[in-house]
């Protein structure tokens, strides 16, 4: 009745490890346990650079790609949409609301329901815009292409690039740069990553993206999930490394 | 209650799509590709959403007069005129417009759509260089400078010229050993990343649909 294949039953045993750590981090997290975290640039800056876009009355921008909720890459939308999460609570003392960019269809409608919770959380839900979220276009080339107009003609004064952006994220980057914007890239492409190491002030590479909330906000959850990201990170690097000894010897075939 | 019930829905609806995919059972793969097909009507449903939002914003534009609310009026009138043109050009055809051969939907794809995005995506290599020079003078580091002598070396390496045959090697051997390995770490860190969060999904922490 079921049947599983040995290398599916190596990525059960890798996410049931990857539960179990989390359920008992989280729990730890929860009751107290407060791990050093490795600084990471971006997210040192990622604050500063929403709260000098607030308190020079523009918006800050959040564009999370073509990437849709639906689908393979609905973790890339997933981490997009923390951080534009974290952004709209930042966002919602100010009287612009941050403009959120996307070309899909399905990630628009839960873009903007992140943007009006945080605005009726804090009490501010007068001054949410009804088209803080926009749907751009419908692939990745188009979307950079209109977003480059939301830069530079809505007040932007941060731009935060989260999705999974190709090298066309380029021309979104390079339309911050003419305006002078401080600009966050993170990509679950390598090409989109090497773009940003040149042209954002601060690039998420790897796996970065994915942590924002363990490394901005006291969400026990989130920092329970980074401790079990890193055990699977050691448990796969050991495999890896028993794999390329074994291989050396000529003990795996 | 409020909570509880779509978060049971979501938490159940995960477990069986990821079961699905590591346990091989002809029942689970059937409720699968059930759930499947509802996401990506709902999908379907939000695009017209969508493009009532893109009406929405570029309208407001135009009232407000707002900076380059000129674009906007462009913006708008294309789409509406391409959503009439694909409705008019279906009617009574087994084909939807945009895969009829001989449909004005088809023409306007290929011939504006396609083409501006060819156009976009050359201008990203020129945002390329010029991004790399700026870097230099902004951050003149051991990094930006190594970074950029990989991308000289791994761009002339491609010229098929003899005398520059050892260049042509050590850029091969950037790509395979160094840049390969980068890639494969940094590749392997998103799966994970991307198995952290399905998690946190999976139990419920991570709820794009709360209230």
């Amino acid at each position: 009745m079921f049947n599983i294949v040995i290398p599916d039953l190596l990525g059960l045993i890798l996410i049931s490890i990857g539960v179990l750590a989390y359920i008992a981090f989280t729990f730890l997290a929860h009751r107290g346990l407060k791990p050093t975290l490795r600084p990471l640039r971006g997210y040192d800056m990622l604050p500063k650079q929403v709260g000098q876009a607030i308190e020079s009355g523009g918006r800050v921008h959040v564009s999370l790609g073509a990437n849709s909720l639906i689908g393979e890459k609905a973790g890339v939308t997933l981490a997009g949409l923390s951080i534009l999460d974290i952004a709209s609570h930042a966002s919602a003392i100010s009287d612009l609301s941050p403009v959120a960019t996307t070309a899909d269809a399905a990630t628009l409608l839960v873009a903007g329901d992140f943007v009006r919770r945080a605005y009726r959380q804090k009490g501010t839900l007068e001054r949410y815009e009804s088209t803080a979220a926009r749907l751009v276009a419908l692939d990745p080339i188009a979307l950079a292409g209109g977003a480059t107009s939301v830069v530079a003609d809505d007040d932007v004064r941060a731009n935060v690039l989260i999705g999974s952006f190709g090298p066309e994220v380029a021309l979104i980057a390079e339309a911050g740069e003419r305006h002078g914007i401080s600009q966050t890239i993170g990509s679950d492409r390598l090409e989109a990553q090497a773009v940003g190491y040149v042209m954002a002030d601060q690039a998420l590479i790897g796996e970065e993206m994915f942590v924002a909330r363990a490394y901005l906000t006291e969400d026990s959850a989130a920092i329970g999930s980074l401790i079990a990201l890193d055990i699977l990170r050691w448990i796969i690097a050991g495999i890896i490394a028993v794999g390329a000894v074994l291989q050396t010897f000529g003990l795996l075939r | 209650m409020k909570y509880v019930i779509p978060a049971a829905i979501a938490i159940g609806v995960g477990l069986i799509t990821l079961l699905s995919y590591l346990v091989q059972n002809s029942q689970l793969l059937a409720i699968r590709l059930i759930l499947t097909d509802w996401a990506v009507i709902l999908g379907g449903l939000a695009v017209l959403v969508g493009l009532i939002n893109l009406l929405l914003v570029h309208t407001r534009r135009i009232q407000a007069q707002a900076r380059g609310w000129f674009y906007s009026l462009i913006t708008s009138g294309a789409a509406l005129m391409t959503l009439i043109l694909g409705i008019v050009e279906g009617i009574g055809r087994d084909t939807p417009a945009l895969y009829q051969q001989t449909s004005v939907t088809r023409l306007l794809f290929s011939g504006v759509l396609v083409t501006s995005q060819a156009a976009l995506a050359v201008l990203v290599m020129f945002f390329l260089i010029v991004g790399a020079v700026r870097m230099l003078r902004s951050r003149a580091d051991l990094w930006s400078v190594g970074f950029l002598a990989v991308v000289i070396i791994t761009l002339i390496g491609w010229i098929p010229l003899q005398f520059i045959a050892p260049l042509n090697g050590f850029r091969e051997w950037l790509i395979r050993v160094p840049a390969s390995a980068g890639a494969r770490g940094i590749l392997i860190g998103v799966a994970l990343g991307t198995i952290a969060i399905g998690i946190r999904v999976l139990t419920g922490s991570e709820r794009p649909y709360k209230d």
